[in-house]
């Protein structure tokens, strides 16, 4: 295996991690070190904030390199991803977005100016460590709130999030290396030690809060990912069972029942999957993932009947309204940087008290 | 008679031929029986493809539906994080031309998220339960970062059913970063419900799909 494969996403997040510039106490960062250290010291308001408030050419010249600019906004952008459940937040999402893709574009610029080959890498570096380099935050918050179920919750589903990203971005940006130096790293490195953490931390939001479908929805899927069905789908039928089915809970109870379906799917239990995509659309009636999902079941089931399927999939989300968000399509950000910035505001109190 | 013999055989020959002939000219002469095509719009309009290029997309969808005739149908599903079924098949290719006029001067979701798959699985089925199986025309950058459904899964469930997919690869927004992982290749759907893939930026794109709604009527 080539050793810079290995060490080039080290020595990103060593530069991320060891960068750090004591600021005031007001919190204002006029460079690049002392923005990690806002970033880092988890004040994630302040941080997006001078994010939104610097160009381009600023985080060059503070970094003193449009690699470790890159770095930077890769970190940011991460930061904003965590941040996104709100309109203001997502629009500062793709302005992040967009300038790392323009930051991109130079490196590629000055790397092909250069004939630089190891350039070209660092940026594929640059890309991965964006999703390897963010656990020390989330060991942060796992660390200063141990008996929190929300917080836990949102580390679980985050880690969750990661795990298939980073075994999609190795496999994406590292395709010229070998399928088993990729299997090696996707095996035994970050994807095992994010799932892991997914499911230690889900668990434990279980153990301080036994009525979180939340927790117990995500823990399934975990348990999925990690070719456990037998325990996914006694978590999922758990959530299902009436009495547990709360009204407050809606998104829980339908992702139950669509994961379910896939499951059934699997094991090539078509009546049975058909009655879970049945359950999840009685439980919401425009969700898009639950029809078109009954939909190709029927269409792949009964092909002869045309009619069936068209109709299974035709009331999804009429022009004339904006109908809800479907609750997959929202899984993995839903919520996660409205609870914790709260948390964070009670730290931040804690801390001042 | 042994003498017109000969002559007998010919002029019958001639008779023959001048048949078999008349045959054929009553043939070719009679109209053409085109089939009548079902063509499902589906169009991506979330933010990563609303760059300069976004415009072409309307036009071109508008373009294809310019070329429908009488016993066609068309339908219209728009997508970015959430699908909207405008219109199902339809023989009014007119109504369908003003939802699409409206659609694609609407604003985008800020959202980025995206379900191209989902999407396709909705204008098959929106398409279907119309006689022939529905020629979907995705309009998309490929961006899917949303969909619960899998390509390989669609892509099966498609073919078996007889639904074609070309796929018009419409640019991603400059700004993007287009090593996004979310990318994924609608032209594999396309090359295995028997579709196309074409380019938006294509100058030859409107005679492209012309083409192919010709080979579809089998004309």
């Amino acid at each position: 295996m080539s050793f810079r494969f290995l060490i080039c996403p080290l020595a990103v997040i060593a530069l991320l991690c060891g960068v750090r510039t004591p600021v005031g106490t007001h919190q204002s960062a006029t460079s690049f070190g002392e923005l990690l250290h806002v970033y880092r010291t988890a004040d994630s308001e302040r941080a997006i904030t001078i994010v939104a408030g610097w160009d381009d050419r600023r985080v060059e010249r503070e970094a003193g390199s449009p690699l470790v600019g890159a770095a930077g906004w890769d970190s940011a952008a991460h930061l904003l991803l965590l941040e996104e459940a709100g309109a203001r937040t997502t629009r500062a999402w793709s302005s992040a977005r967009a300038r790392r893709g323009r930051i991109a574009a130079e490196i590629d610029r000055q790397a092909e100016a250069a004939g630089d080959a190891a350039l070209k890498t660092f940026r594929r570096d640059v890309g991965l460590a964006a999703w390897l380099g963010v656990p020390e935050v989330y060991e942060e918050f796992r660390d200063r709130f141990p008996d929190d179920p929300v917080v836990q919750t949102a580390l679980g589903a985050q880690m969750e999030y990661e795990a298939p990203l980073v075994q999609s971005h190795l496999q994406n940006e590292y395709s010229t290396y070998s399928s088993t130096d990729v299997a090696h790293v996707t095996s035994h490195g970050r994807l095992s030690w994010k799932i892991d953490q997914a499911s230690e931390r889900l668990r434990r939001a279980l153990e301080l809060d036994p009525q979180s479908l939340e927790a117990r929805v995500r823990l399934g899927r975990v348990l999925w990912l990690l070719d456990r069905g037998n325990e996914a789908e006694r978590e999922w039928l758990s959530v299902q069972r009436p009495g547990a089915v709360s009204t407050a809970q809606p998104n829980e109870t339908y992702l139950a029942s669509l994961f379910l379906g896939r499951l059934y799917e699997e094991r090539g239990l078509a009546a049975r999957a058909e009655t879970a995509y049945r359950s999840a659309i009685s439980v919401r009636p425009s969700g898009q993932s639950a029809r078109v999902a009954l939909a190709r079941l029927l269409a792949e089931n009964s092909r002869s009947t045309a009619g069936t399927w068209a109709a299974a999939a035709l009331p999804i989300a009429p022009s004339s309204a904006d109908a809800a968000l479907d609750p997959w399509t929202m899984y993995f950000s839903r919520q996660r940087g409205d609870q914790l910035r709260a948390r964070l505001a009670e730290l931040r109190q804690r801390i001042r008290q | 008679m042994t003498r017109c013999g000969p002559r007998l055989k010919i002029a019958l020959a001639l008779v023959g031929i001048m048949t078999l002939s008349l045959d054929r000219a009553a043939e070719f002469a009679a109209p053409v029986a085109r089939r009548p095509v079902t063509v499902m719009l589906v169009l991506d309009t979330s933010l990563s493809v609303r760059g300069p290029d976004f415009g072409s997309v309307g036009r071109a969808a508008l373009a294809l539906l310019d070329l429908l005739k009488d016993g066609d149908r068309a339908g219209l599903v728009t997508f970015s994080d959430r699908i909207r079924v405008h219109s199902a098949a339809t023989p009014d290719i007119a109504m369908v031309r003003q939802r699409l006029g409206e659609a694609v001067t609407r604003g985008a979701s800020l959202l980025p998220r995206s379900v191209v798959w989902d999407a396709v699985m909705a204008g098959a089925a929106a398409g279907t339960g119309t006689a022939p199986s529905p020629w979907i025309v995705l309009f998309s950058d490929g961006l899917d970062n949303a969909s619960w459904l899998e390509q390989d899964a669609l892509a099966s469930t498609l073919a078996s059913a007889g639904v074609t997919v070309d796929f018009v690869r419409v640019p991603q927004t400059p700004t993007l970063d287009e090593q996004d992982p979310g990318r994924q290749q609608p032209g594999d759907l396309a090359v295995a419900t028997g579709g196309r893939v074409h380019s938006l930026t294509d100058r030859d794109l409107g005679r492209a799909l012309q083409k192919r709604l010709g080979t579809l009527r089998g004309s």
